[in-house]
């Protein structure tokens, strides 16, 4: 059994969204709707400036608080840790939206939940999500966490730092930051993973 | 300085038809609530409360279906197949659904009476309260505390105590006052219990302050004045604690959707 998992460089990523466009065309996301996007924050003062560019999306919890509200039994988690959803029994009632603290599930236009699901099923052919594939820095690595030589698992354990978003939470992330550009860490964040 | 590329942005996932779904389940929870103590007390009116109790739901069930974005996918009989007893709306629909039968038999007055009751009772209590834990279940949103858990039960019981005010049921100007008092107090803690929480909760004080406070005063002394309109003019103390109960449930709904003080 796998648990895939997700690492972004952010001392590497230089906002540039290439990432959130592969998605989209990827999961054929009707114009002006996202699963993936990009929060680009500059910290502090002139000449003592810092910029950080965080691509968000679903981060794929351990403790997921949008699949025990849905109703319909549609949200659920793989055996291999991907938090997934079955939209055929979507109601489009918005109780999972609502229970995300990360914002990352958003109304189809098609009347049902969409967010991003570690592209299952390129996964499923052993290849990489598009937007690992896309990002033309290289700092996104994606695999499996039990597996101590795959790339993220490398990636987490060379990092100088590692965060995850509002770790006070309990929701354990599967999506990493690692090597926040700034001294204090993610911005708006709750404090460091390692 | 904080700029987007694609940021999907969901921070208002409920519109308004949904605040009127709140205000309409409130009427249905509350009428199950008063069908369910007619029908075990055997009140000589039963059939009428179980009539527009059922009615309440139906317009209710109607609100629901016209504002899902999935109408016509006809998904919704999902919620009857599955079995999640951990989500809220899941609850409240079996509540409202069971609600909704047994009144059915109550009103035209077959089957067995002790089933009836039970169902009722059952039935009730969740469609009552499942909106208030509907919203508190959302940790992550600080605006939608635990006190909704009573907060809003109580706005609920409220409101269709005061329609029945309105319609000079005997029994309904004692518990109007009681009722009006008691969601005053209970939003008054629910303010109190935002402005000394923690940083997160008092930032959400600070939001719901700027973005309808003031309405929210004005609906706790609307609800406090009821007891005083009582005697003196009824009608007025039916219609005030309406107005007051759905706006301060309106206002939670709404304004309450926000969250990331602070992060
Ligand atoms: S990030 Fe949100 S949508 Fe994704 S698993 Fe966590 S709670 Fe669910
Ligand atoms: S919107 Fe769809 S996926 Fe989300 S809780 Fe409702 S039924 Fe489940």
């Amino acid at each position: 059994m796998s648990r895939y998992a997700m690492a972004i460089d952010l001392k590497a990523c230089v906002g540039c969204a290439a990432c959130s466009v592969a998605c989209s065309v990827e999961n054929e996301m009707p114009v002006g709707t996202h699963r993936l996007w990009i929060r680009n924050t500059t910290i502090g003062t002139f000449p003592d400036l810092v910029v950080e560019h965080r691509p968000e999306a679903c981060l794929h919890c351990e403790n997921p608080p949008c699949v025990p509200v849905c109703p319909t039994g549609c949200c659920f988690v793989t055996a291999d840790g991907i938090v997934d959803l079955d939209v055929k029994r979507c109601i489009g009632c918005s109780a999972c939206i609502a229970a995300c603290p990360y914002d990352a599930r958003s109304m189809h236009p098609a009347g049902y939940v969409t967010k991003c699901d570690f592209c299952k099923h390129r996964v499923a052919d052993g290849r990489a999500p598009a937007c690992v594939e896309t990002c033309p820095t290289l700092c996104r690595t994606f695999g499996d966490l039990m597996d101590p030589q795959s790339e993220v698992s490398i990636a987490i354990r060379q990092a100088r730092r590692v965060d995850v978003l509002r770790p006070g939470l309990g929701t354990g992330p599967n999506l990493y930051y690692l090597n926040a550009p700034a001294k204090f860490g993610l911005v708006g964040g709750e404090g460091s993973r390692s | 300085m904080t700029e987007f590329y694609g940021l999907p942005s969901p921070q208002h996932f409920w519109h308004w038809p949904t605040l009127i779904h709140f205000a309409l389940v409130a009427l249905a929870g509350g009428a199950a609530v008063v069908t369910a103590v007619a029908h075990i007390t055997k009140h000589p009116k039963v059939r009428t409360y179980a009539l527009v109790t059922m009615v309440l739901i139906v317009l209710d069930l109607f609100t629901l279906w016209i504002e899902s974005p999935a109408r016509f996918r006809f998904t919704h009989v999902w919620i009857f197949l599955a079995f999640t007893p951990t989500a809220p709306i899941w609850l409240g629909a079996w509540g409202l659904t069971i609600s909704l039968v047994a009144s059915f038999f109550v009103w035209i007055g077959k089957g067995p009476r002790l089933l009836w009751s039970a169902a009722l009772v059952v039935g009730s209590l969740l469609a009552l309260v499942y909106p208030g834990l509907a919203l508190a279940v959302n940790v992550n949103r600080p605006l939608w505390t635990p006190v909704l858990l009573v907060l809003f039960p109580l706005t609920g019981m409220l409101t269709v105590v005061a329609i029945a005010a309105l319609f000079r049921q005997a029994w309904a100007p004692r518990w109007l006052t009681v009722l009006s008092l008691a969601s005053a107090v209970m939003g008054v803690v629910y303010l109190f219990a935002l402005a000394t929480g923690a940083a997160e909760a008092r930032q959400a004080y600070a939001y719901l302050w700027s973005h309808g406070g003031p309405w929210f005063v004005v609906a706790l002394v609307l609800l406090a004045a009821v007891p005083a309109l009582v005697r003196r003019a009824p009608i007025a103390a039916a219609l005030v604690p309406i107005v007051g109960a759905t706006l301060i449930r309106s206002l939670i709904v709404e304004i309450g959707q926000v969250q990331h003080f602070g992060f």
